[in-house]
């Protein structure tokens, strides 16, 4: 009975919070983002058969021509995973990454109180109050309008991540498309495509970060005034910063375009669009991948001083803003400054090392 | 045809376009008449001058100065009238910029096309020198509209100001001091054609010409003097260096600059254009604000234009090097970039010299000793670099160095406020210990900011030379070099150094994109008074202008660099194909 009954407290409490949260209209946000990618993989993959053919070295038999008995030989993908799985460094930060994804999306859950209120029986006599250090209750202390540090901390990194993976995603989008358009098509296609490329890539990318940030948030359009901050600050990131990705997928294109494989699809009489999806795009995957991981540590780091310029919203909880506000009260209360800015770091780094090791597994040559 | 009248008639005609465009093409005078029997009338005396030129650059506008006798019987200036581009109807000024850009392209693709056919690309050349041509007589279309679009514009409005039709006059022009109405004068129109428009129709005829001429490129001229001025060593070194391959890359890329250029900045004056109204923010500080000052401000900023206008208007005097005044402190935005960028590439530079003095070595050393402690202690330093963000790094910094902690150095601003002013001694004394006492007192401000940038470029620059190391070390002239015997020492200095140079040397124009891109992050936490922290000022009180100036001097600045950076790294690795 004791136990039913605290089984029972405790999903009570957790239905309450989430109650709680849902009202707040906090949780569905990185949940529905968690939802639409898996959603997303899930079609793209063909109902994650081919994650499970990726990843599972499987020792299949095929019988040859001759009537003798051959091993298949490893795919390329196990052979990856294999060198990925050997590197420490590598394991460390995939298990870095993925607690920080889970934290961004059950974040709520661990949550004592609301990222944005107060709570107003907790004042500076019951341990509350504006700037307070670090006690049992709030366990960062609480910021200068009195809201509890560790909450804020805990539901930054929602919009910290989002912000890193879908303007990486959005880059990647754009990108990989034009590249692989210019570098297949050539011609008149790929000097548009390169001339816008180079117009992009000669923007200086953080002053027009701030200019279109604000153009879209403080402007006198009314439509786009309507768009939260995050989306704003995904769109800036993700239209300017694919240019890079664009010459780089335009030239390993150009690469493979004459090898023979590419050659015997044609002669079968595959279309290009075939001769694109399934035997340039996939061959030219390695450095798509890393360069995409790196994106959404540099993501992260451009929203992180976007927000710390004072662009942010102040309903929206961010690192960047957090140590934008915290500047003045450095004296007294570094920690509130601090804090945020090594959650930052820490993000920041797990996803550099997972860049790294990503690079290290899927292009050996660099360390043998 | 031989081909040295061809070219003999490209030289002629271009320095005549030149020449034309320095001379004014067509110019409108006016002739003024007292329009007798209105009262006072009799003392007004006849006046005539010029109102505005046309050339092919520019254009012109000059003072209207009416001249009177007051009661006493003395000369006076009475009426006074200055046109200021502002006014200028912006069809006219939209052409004028027209034609700007259609000689620089034209002149462009004519030497492109010379240096085509010149290297045997015959087809090629023949498609350069139709566009040329085109884009010439274009020019000359353009001109000429632009100066009937000009007087028609000119007179109809002065016609209403001279009619009295106008209910209010909009600039200085008032044909009376003391009233506006009645005109004293009757004014007179005079459009003429100027000698420069006969020298710029005789230039473009000569070019348009030469491009048609059926000339056989491949066979030497038969005048033997031309031969002979054409083997002499200077003509053979230009010869050499038109036909070279870099020199048709250069000039191809410059042709694609500007419509970049010109792209980039129509995006970001339409960004900067819906942020908000100024107007507002400006009259924000002042107590009382009636309608009329709103409608007089946004008359001043020229904000009631349509946003097209503003931007041709804005986009021409920015070729004649002016970016207006800032709406905030009323300065020459010229001026205040030229004290901001100092300050920026003050700290960016040293601190991107700091870095390659550090990273060098550092990246050097971690790929000779490949897979150590010492090649982790190198990753580690770049991986943290690149991971910490720079504020982040910089309150460190501030928080253990500055007044908040050991109280070491200042952490804000770029010199003492206010500057102390030393009087010590005499002459030579006073200059010396004034000069000393800001040198020390300007680098212990840039302590701090220029450790936390030299972090950030660090770890870029670790980690570039220790992969093309890495590569470098890989490849056989190396293992050749090995084998012959060679020390160590010799084979990385001689053999791998000079060849990991060649991304270093390249990156630097890529760096400053980088830097300067990257600069107001690390400038609004030092409060530095530079190029990124008046930028992020100008953001936050809707000063168009400034903003506007420093996007347009940012990406002039990286466009230069990314050609320069283009441009060595052919120079520098034969191996690379155009």
């Amino acid at each position: 009975m004791i136990k039913l009954q605290r089984l029972e407290t405790t999903r009570v409490t957790f239905t309450v919070k989430l109650d709680k949260y849902m009202y707040e209209h906090r949780l569905p946000k990185s949940m529905i983002w968690a939802g639409f990618l898996v959603i997303c993989a899930y079609y793209i993959n063909d109902g994650f058969t081919a994650i499970k053919r990726l990843f599972g070295a499987k020792e299949t038999i095929i019988i040859a021509k001759d009537g003798t008995l051959r091993e298949r030989s490893p795919s390329q993908w196990s052979l990856v995973w294999k060198r990925y799985s050997k590197n420490k460094v590598a394991i460390l930060s995939g298990v870095l990454v993925s607690i920080t994804v889970l934290l961004a999306i059950f974040y709520p859950i661990l949550m004592p109180f609301g990222p944005v209120g107060t709570e107003p029986l907790f004042d500076a006599w019951n341990g509350g109050g504006s700037t307070t250090r670090p006690n049992m209750k709030y366990p960062a202390g609480t910021d200068i309008l009195g809201r509890d540090e560790f909450s804020r901390l805990l539901a930054g990194s929602e919009v910290s991540l989002t912000v890193g993976i879908f303007s990486s995603i959005l880059s990647l989008l754009i990108g990989v498309t034009l590249g692989a358009l210019a570098g297949y098509y050539r011609g008149w296609t790929e000097e548009v495509i390169m001339r816008i490329t180079d117009m992009f890539l000669a923007l200086p990318f953080l002053v027009i970060a701030i200019l279109a940030v604000s153009f879209i948030q403080r402007g006198t359009l009314e439509f786009l005034r309507q768009i939260p901050q995050s989306v704003v600050i995904i769109i800036v990131l993700g239209v300017f910063g694919w240019a890079g990705l664009c010459r780089l997928v335009a030239a390993n294109t150009k690469q493979i375009y004459n090898l023979d494989y590419v050659n015997a699809a044609r002669v079968l009489g595959a279309s290009n669009k075939r001769i694109i999806m399934s035997h340039i795009l996939p061959n030219i995957m390695a450095p798509i991948i890393v360069l995409g991981t790196l994106a959404i540590a540099g993501g992260i780091l451009s929203e992180a001083g976007l927000t710390f310029l004072g662009l942010g919203s102040p309903t929206t909880v961010s690192w960047g803003q957090m140590v934008n506000e915290a500047q003045t009260e450095l004296k007294l209360n570094p920690e509130l400054a601090l804090l945020p800015g090594f959650a930052i770091f820490f993000v920041v780094l797990a996803f550099n090392l997972l860049g790294d090791a990503l690079r290290d597994a899927l292009d050996p040559r660099l360390r043998e | 045809m031989d081909k040295n009248v061809s070219i003999a008639l490209k030289i002629f005609g271009f320095v005549l376009i030149i020449i034309g465009t320095f001379i004014p093409l067509y110019e409108v005078a006016f002739n003024s008449d007292p329009i007798l029997g209105l009262p006072g009338s009799e003392e007004l005396l006849e006046s005539e001058g010029l109102i505005f030129q046309l050339f092919g650059a520019r254009l012109d506008v000059q003072q209207l100065i009416f001249i009177g006798i007051d009661t006493e019987g003395n000369t006076i200036n009475a009426v006074q009238s200055i046109f200021r581009p502002t006014e200028m109807a912006s069809a006219v000024v939209l052409l004028s910029a027209a034609l700007w850009f259609l000689i620089v392209f034209a002149i462009l693709f004519a030497i492109l096309g010379q240096v085509f056919q010149s290297g045997g690309f015959r087809e090629r050349g023949i498609f350069s020198d139709i566009t040329a041509a085109i884009l010439l007589l274009g020019a000359l279309i353009v001109s000429v509209i632009a100066m009937n679009n000009g007087f028609n514009i000119i007179s109809e409005d002065y016609q209403m100001r001279v009619d009295g039709n106008e209910a209010f006059s909009l600039g200085p022009i008032t044909f009376n001091p003391n009233e506006a109405t009645p005109a004293y004068f009757e004014l007179t129109f005079i459009g003429k054609f100027a000698p420069g428009f006969y020298v710029y129709i005789i230039g473009i005829m000569m070019v348009v010409t030469s491009l048609f001429l059926p000339i056989d490129w491949e066979k030497p001229t038969s005048s033997t003097k031309l031969r002979g001025l054409g083997e002499t060593k200077v003509f053979q070194k230009i010869k050499n260096i038109l036909t070279m391959r870099l020199s048709v890359y250069i000039t191809r890329r410059l042709l694609t600059l500007i419509p970049l250029f010109i792209a980039i900045c129509v995006m970001t004056y339409v960004m900067v254009n819906g942020m908000g109204d100024p107007v507002a923010l400006i009259l924000l500080g002042k107590p009382r604000a009636t309608e009329q000052d709103k409608i007089n401000i946004t008359r001043d900023l020229g904000l009631d234009q349509p946003v097209y206008a503003r931007f041709v208007l804005w986009f021409y005097k920015l070729l004649h090097f002016n970016m207006g005044n800032s709406y905030r402190s009323e300065r020459p935005i010229n001026e205040m970039i030229g004290e901001l960028i100092w300050e920026t590439l003050k700290l960016q530079l040293t601190s991107f010299f700091f870095a390659l003095i550090i990273a060098i070595p550092l990246g050097i050393w971690a790929a000779k000793n490949q897979n150590t402690w010492i090649d982790s202690f190198s990753s580690t330093i770049a991986l943290l670099g690149l991971s910490m963000p720079i504020f982040v790094f910089g309150l460190i910094l501030i928080f253990i160095f500055s007044g908040l902690g050991l109280g070491w150095l200042p952490a804000a601003k770029a010199h003492r406020v206010p500057t102390p002013v030393v009087i010590t001694g005499e002459g030579f004394n006073i200059w010396w210990v004034t000069f000393t006492d800001r040198f020390l007192d300007s680098i212990l401000h840039m302590i701090l900011p220029t450790i936390a940038l030299t972090f950030t470029f660090l770890a870029l620059y670790t980690r570039l030379v220790r992969s093309t190391m890495l590569e470098v070390l890989r490849q056989d002239y190396i293992l050749s070099a090995r084998a012959n015997g060679l020390s160590e020492r010799t084979i990385t200095w001689k053999h791998a150094f000079r060849n990991v140079l060649i991304p270093i040397v390249t990156y630097i124009g890529l760096f400053l994109a980088f830097a300067l891109a990257g600069a107001p992050i690390t400038e609004t936490l030092f409060t530095w008074p530079g190029l990124g922290y008046r930028y992020v000022l100008a953001i936050f009180n809707l000063d168009f202008p400034m903003i506007l100036g420093v996007t347009a001097v940012l990406t002039i600045l990286i466009l230069i660099g990314n050609l320069i950076t283009d441009i060595v790294y052919v120079a520098v690795d034969p191996r690379i194909e155009l």
